[in-house]
């Protein structure tokens, strides 16, 4: 199916957010998701089914200012 | 007529809102690239006090994200230098510079009577650490870092989720401004978006920035965030411990080498790496607090995954700092 990641297309076969991450090559990266604007705990990740469409969000905590 | 008048006629704002900007104590930690815009934001809006704190000296080599000091200001205490900027700038908010680090054991007494904390310092250390005190006294925290072309602001605590419920862990390695760079402009970005996020938390604007975070990536044009309102505070997780309280009878390890640091956190620490920890490595004696340190808390927080493997019992950690300035 066609999600966008951070805002670009990409086509995955999972079903699954955490599938979906495994996928995209974030495996065990250390990041926040968000699903359509809202925050997914990596907790929930292996039981939130994504659809067509669905917009996620990687983002990874960083340090600096 | 009020040199607030254009802020003032917003109906966000109207006199009420500006009273209440007067009558508001912020406290800003460190006044880097981040730390510039979010002071010149909140003084020029005529927010009443500030306190800010940082115990970096103005450096050349930071100029060009930090505008608001010139070349003349180099070596002097940054948080001095901004105060003297900020009374010329707006004589009615009252500056009061701290040059010194923010750490475990002065973050609650330096939060007392704030209405707002930001975090506009270049650490994960400082960041868990205003969280963590944010959190247990319920005051709202505006959060951000910036890094290369990207970087974040969010809202956390006062009543919304901590930064731990957001960002549980850590990575295994991770850039500095330092190590990595950072264009100015990215950095007064995510800056003036804390000041605005601030302004809005100050005034009572809905919907609030607490529980939100804004992302900003300037290598592709690109704003993104999402909400965390409803998201848990992690169940484990290892507090940040002042350098001032490590104890003797704490378990304590120097993560850091000798050419780094010649002279140990304290002198009965003993001198490991990260990887010495895990199966069949090292562990503190039963009832025994491990205390791991490293400058910025980073090598502490991956030892203390390994050892947790092994050991279940109290690890804190804690960041020493910079041996000298490069903020």
């Amino acid at each position: 199916m066609r999600i966008t990641v951070n805002d670009e297309p990409r086509e995955v076969s999972a079903a699954t957010l955490a599938e979906a991450l495994d996928e995209l090559g974030f495996g065990a990266a250390r990041i926040a998701t968000a699903v359509n604007g809202g925050f997914v705990p990596a907790t929930a990740r292996a039981g939130h089914r994504l659809a067509e469409g669905d917009r996620l969000e990687v983002l990874a905590p960083m340090q600096g200012g | 007529m009020s040199r607030y008048a254009r802020q003032e006629v917003l109906v966000e704002v109207g006199p009420e809102g500006q009273a209440r900007l007067g009558r508001a104590h912020a406290l800003v930690v460190g006044a880097g690239g981040l730390g510039v815009p979010v002071l010149q934001y909140l003084a020029g809006a005529g927010v009443g006090r500030i306190t800010l704190v940082d115990p970096d000296v103005v450096s050349v080599s930071n100029l060009h994200r930090q505008p608001l000091y010139a070349m003349a200001d180099a070596r002097r205490p940054k948080a001095v230098v901004a105060a003297e900027r900020l009374a010329a700038l707006n004589p009615e908010c009252e500056v009061v510079p701290v040059a010194a680090p923010l750490d475990p054991a002065n973050a609650a007494g330096l939060l007392a009577g704030v209405d707002v904390a930001l975090d506009c310092a270049d650490s994960f250390a400082a960041a868990y650490t205003l969280s963590d005190s944010c959190h247990a006294a319920g005051v709202p925290l505006i959060s951000a870092s910036a890094l290369g072309l990207a970087g974040y602001a969010g809202g956390f605590c006062g009543g919304a989720p901590s930064l731990r419920a957001v960002f549980p862990d850590l990575p295994e390695r991770a850039a500095t401004c330092a190590s990595a760079g950072v264009l100015g402009p990215v950095v007064g970005v995510m800056g003036a978006l804390q000041a605005q996020m601030a302004l809005a938390v100050l005034l009572g604007l809905a919907p609030s920035p607490l529980g939100q975070i804004v992302s900003f990536d300037a290598g592709r044009w690109r704003f993104g965030g999402f909400r965390f309102d409803a998201a848990s505070e992690p169940a484990e997780g290892w507090a940040f411990l002042a350098p001032g309280d490590i104890a003797e009878a704490d378990f304590t390890v120097d993560l850091r080498g000798v050419a780094e640091a010649p002279v140990p956190a304290t002198p009965w620490a003993r001198r490991l790496a990260v990887e010495d920890f895990g199966p069949g490595g090292p562990t503190p004696e039963p009832g025994q607090r491990a205390v791991l340190c490293c400058r910025s808390g980073l090598r502490s927080w991956r030892a203390a995954h390994r050892l947790s493997e092994t050991w279940e019992g109290e690890i804190a950690l804690v960041a020493l700092g910079d041996m000298e300035d490069d903020g």
